[in-house]
């Protein structure tokens, strides 16, 4: 069922909140495009990806107040469809564009023009929907907490560095750099729930964060885990955003 | 024994063979159904292209039929329309033949990589190349200068141009103090010529600006057509440097060698910057494209060209999205979306974040696609990774300005071994003292914050800026938006720059060269700042003098004539809606739902609950006199914009009560046009002080409350912010400090 927190985010958004919009674009924005260019490959460009990720956005904020609680869909579900039905306008229109009103595109490559028969969610796109819920709540955290400790929590999980060299590279004790970095794995802990909350319609979403190791106890043995799948989690995000970014430079 | 071992082979032979046979039939239906798809994807795609080919020369006689026809009957906008349609159906003929001959084929034969060139770098070349050598004839001529070449244009539809400016317009930069300039860009823009109308108002909105410093060196408006010049920086984009260096190494990053010149093309950026930011102005389209590498006279430098969407530090303007997705600040645009305007922010900030974006650039030969959390996966030393991300921080967490960044990269630039150098070492770290000693000092007293959103100030961050990194300008005239710019000596740039950052002379004089373009002895930022102003007001003398010599006197005297017919009909209107609203005020009293804080109280929305005017009435009684013998200030910052009139006047006679108690209320809406200035700088400074914060947040009360102390002129503030229920409701925020200000919140609180 839809928890409190989603229901006020999706308020924020129908009360055409732009900041609200704009979280959603920074924290889904590179999921969509990957996902539109996994399908549209070989059809449509960059450019047109970029276009579409974003009036993907705009098709969402049309369909806010007709978004329905109750039918259980997935957050990553929905929108998902609205991408997809984005995309198929395109090609829709680009192929009316073809058929009669003179202003073809100039595209030497024509494999566009073949429509996808199967469009559907894979356990890739979930997989990365769960993971951009993640980096948000890393965001958030990056936010809150203090430059030097964020730093640390950096330089140590995600960057993989031993506590001693974090404690050389700032001149501090090796226990500082355990407590900071206890202090800010709280706040990470804290926020990936809440994100998961926001970003969740449906148990099964809201069972994502066990299935991915970030619902574990903040023992000493489990910190380790949880340090080590936020890490991954970090560097298939970063992966993904530097094909995104690839594809923008390959044009 | 070989009767038992015959059989036994066979056996083997035939599980070995089983497993080939069946890998060997996977393949070959895998190569068989490629195969298919190939000869199949030929095949339609020839049809397809032979269908295309013979449409297109049925199309083509009608559509040119129609031309003809309509330039017959003079229907030249028709005419125009269907020759479109005949170029846009001559460009797919070629296409479609080109696919029929070389495409097609080429893909059914594998021989795709081949036909890459054509297909994918060609058309690329073909939109990065510079338009044509001269302006077109609805361009025009540019008076005063040859046209020698042209630039590819960048995204803002301007047309680039390189000129040589004739002897008597060189000499009139010689005189105006420029310098010798020997070759010139010239930006264009013309309606007809792929620029709007948006586009030409930004740019030339900056111009002002950008001469006022000497980056720009005239500029012209007509009705169609604008243009702008501005020096010739000769050399190679930022961004094509990076990627030859990176090509030097495989894309193993950069080397050594390169390594150092990255960061010395980062020096010289933060020492552009940091002259831009003490002339008041930021530069907001930061990024590697915008910078030029070049040779001069102290050898190979960076220099930052293109100055569409510079910016006044203090402008009134709204903040805008404008800039490049990467290089810009993601909170930019976040303030940019709230609708907060530039005066109310640390433009500086975002130039830092750019510059950490571009160091980042240069270091991964790539954008930091995942803004301050971007990974750096080159070898590069841990100090720089630091400086990136300080740089790339939180708007409130960064560098508080260009030389304090500046400080650190010059210490890693210094040192012998770059890579041991240790983030503990940089002077933004207090040389390692004041970190290692804040973050010890926790185990010391076992001090533990539990910081979440509403965590009181950084301990170990220097304290939130009370607008002590911006120059200082002195308004001089409210209405025309002179200014001043002063108060370095006052309030000098905060902290290591000044110790330890201090540009290298090489650096201030390229500086000095980038600005103002003369020669000699360096001269600091500010002093070419004055010396451009002097120069700017002297030009506008001359000009005003030579203006009414030509026009005579009775165009000023209309113009005295027009100026007073306004203030005639102007001046009695604002007495009377004054009038108007004051008995308003106390006709029906303050009904506004509110929060109060107190520095030591946690902000609680409390619901609205109007009182009745008999109440009202008692504590208004009971509190105006109290406050009589309160000598307080209280600033008011309204962020509600979509009040009802009712709500709009019940705010407005509570100001009143407050201002006829004695309490000085300093409000942008209600106040004398000397006083602008200064309230407007007020608002900077305290809107500033919460960031992209929420004002209703506990964090904003405490950084509001810590302002107010490092303020101490200031003894409440007065945050009016919209209901979020009721966007026609105020709910306003009140901050107080000291004795008086807890008096003035007393009082408010019975009031309510």
């Amino acid at each position: 069922m839809l928890n409190a927190v989603t229901t006020d985010f999706i308020g924020r958004l129908r009360s055409n909140d732009q900041a609200a919009w704009f979280e959603l674009w920074e924290t889904f924005g590179p999921v969509v495009r990957t996902q539109l260019m996994r399908w549209g490959k070989g059809r449509i460009g960059v450019e047109t990806v970029r276009d579409l990720s974003q009036e993907t956005l705009a098709a969402l904020s049309d369909s806010i107040d007709r978004y329905d609680p109750s039918r259980g869909a997935r957050f990553s579900t929905w929108l998902l469809a609205i991408a997809k039905h984005v995309l198929g306008d395109e090609i829709d229109r680009r192929m009316a564009q073809k058929r009669g009103s003179g202003k073809k595109a100039v595209a030497l490559d024509e494999r566009w023009a073949t429509v996808p028969t199967s469009i559907g969610a894979d356990a890739e796109y979930e997989a990365a929907v769960f993971r951009a819920k993640i980096e948000a709540a890393l965001r958030a955290v990056e936010h809150e907490a203090e430059f030097v400790d964020f730093s640390i929590y950096r330089m140590r999980v995600l960057d993989g560095m031993s506590g001693r060299d974090v404690a050389a590279q700032l001149g501090v004790s090796e226990p500082t750099v355990s407590r900071r970095l206890a202090k800010i794995r709280d706040m990470v802990r804290l926020r990936a729930r809440g994100m998961i909350q926001q970003f969740s319609f449906t148990d099964d979403e809201l069972g994502e964060a066990a299935r991915n190791g970030i619902d574990l106890n903040p023992t000493k043995a489990d910190d380790d885990l949880f340090d080590e799948a936020i890490a991954e989690i970090y560097h298939r995000q970063a992966e993904l955003r530097r094909k995104d970014e690839q594809a923008a430079l390959d044009g | 024994m070989t009767t038992l071992t015959t059989p036994l082979l066979v056996i083997l032979a035939i599980l070995l063979l089983i497993p080939a046979a069946v890998v060997i039939t996977i393949y070959a239906f895998k190569g068989m159904a490629f195969l298919v798809k190939q000869v199949g994807a030929f095949v339609f795609g020839m049809i397809g292209d032979t269908l295309r080919l013979i449409g297109v020369l049925v199309t083509v006689p009608i559509l040119s039929l129609l031309v003809v026809a309509n330039i017959v009957i003079g229907r030249w906008s028709a005419a125009g329309h269907f020759g479109r349609g005949v170029a846009d159906e001559v460009r797919t003929f070629g296409t479609a033949l080109y696919r029929l001959v070389i495409g097609h084929p080429a893909r059914l034969l594998c021989l795709t990589p081949l036909t890459e060139g054509l297909e994918r770098r060609l058309p690329e070349i073909m939109a990065a190349a510079p338009g044509p050598d001269k302006p077109s004839r609805r361009m025009g001529t540019f008076e005063g200068y040859t046209i020698t070449g042209s630039l590819p244009g960048g995204g803002s539809g301007g047309k680039l141009y390189i000129a040589t400016p004739d002897e008597r317009k060189r000499g009139a930069f010689l005189r105006q103090g420029l310098g010798e300039v020997q070759q010139v860009v010239i930006k264009a823009f013309h309606l007809h010529e792929g620029s709007s109308l948006p586009q030409i108002v930004r740019e030339s909105r900056s111009l002002d600006s950008a001469r006022k410093m000497g980056l720009v060196l005239e500029h012209e408006l007509s009705e169609e057509r604008f243009y702008y010049v501005m020096r010739y920086a000769p050399g190679e984009s930022l961004t094509r440097v990076t990627q030859q260096m990176h090509a030097m190494t495989g894309g193993q990053g950069l080397s050594k060698r390169d390594l150092r010149k990255a960061l010395g093309y980062a020096r010289d950026l933060l020492d552009t910057l940091a002259a831009y930011h003490a002339g008041g102005l930021w530069h907001k389209d930061v990024k590697p494209d915008n910078i030029i590498v070049g040779h001069d006279d102290d050898g190979e430098r960076a220099r930052l060209v293109d100055f569409g969407l510079i910016t006044h530090l203090r402008s009134a303007m709204t903040l805008t999205t404008h800039g490049t997705e990467y290089f810009r600040d993601p909170e930019m645009v976040r303030m940019a979306l709230r609708g907060v305007k530039v005066n109310e922010v640390d433009g500086q900030r975002f130039d830092v974040y750019a510059a950490g974006a571009v160091l980042y650039s240069m270091i991964e030969n790539g954008f930091p696609a995942h803004g301050g959390l971007s990974r750096i996966s080159q070898p590069c030393p841990e100090a720089i990774r630091w400086i990136i991300r300080r740089a790339m921080a939180d708007y409130e967490k960064r560098y508080g300005s260009a030389l304090e960044m500046l400080a650190d990269l010059d210490f890693v630039l210094r040192a012998p071994d770059m890579f041991a150098v240790t983030t503990a070492q940089l002077p933004s770290m207090g040389a390692g003292a004041s970190v290692a000693s804040a973050l010890e000092a926790d185990t010391i007293d076992g001090h533990r914050e539990h910081a979440f959103a509403g965590t009181p100030l950084p301990k170990t961050h220097p304290p939130l800026p009370a607008t002590p990194q911006a120059p200082r300008l002195r308004l001089l005239n409210w209405w025309t938006g002179a200014f001043q710019v002063g108060g370095h000596d006052e309030a000098p740039l905060p902290g290591v720059a000044v110790r330890v950052g201090t540009p290298s002379p090489a650096a201030m004089r390229a500086s000095d060269v980038a600005i103002s373009g003369g020669k000699g002895a360096p001269r600091t930022a500010r002093e070419q700042v004055s010396s451009a102003r002097r120069r700017a007001r002297e030009r506008q003398r001359r000009a005003h003098e030579r203006r009414r010599s030509l026009t005579g006197n009775r165009s000023s005297g209309a113009r005295l004539g027009i100026g007073l017919a306004i203030v005639l009909v102007v001046l009695p209107a604002i007495a009377a809606g004054l009038l108007t609203v004051r008995y308003a005020s106390f006709k029906h009293g303050p009904r506004i739902g509110g929060t109060y804080l107190t520095p030591s109280v946690p902000i609680a929305p409390v619901a609205p609950a109007p009182p009745s005017v008999h109440d009202l009435a008692e504590h208004e009684a009971t509190t105006l006199a109290r406050l009589k013998d309160v000598d307080g200030k209280l600033l008011v910052v309204r962020d509600a914009t979509g009040l009802s009139p009712e709500q709009r006047t019940l705010l407005e006679s509570r100001l009143a009560a407050l201002r006829d108690a004695g309490v000085e209320v300093l409000d942008a809406h209600n106040s004398a046009t000397e006083d602008l200035p200064k309230i407007t700088e007020l608002l900077a400074q305290v809107r500033r002080s919460i960031g992209v914060a929420e004002a209703r947040s506990p964090a904003s009360g405490e950084r509001i409350s810590h302002w107010l102390e490092q303020n101490g002129e200031i003894d409440v503030v007065y945050w009016i912010a919209p209901d979020e229920r009721d966007a026609t409701r105020a709910n306003p925020v009140i901050v107080a400090s000291g004795d008086r200000g807890q008096t003035i919140l007393n009082a408010l609180r019975q009031m309510r």
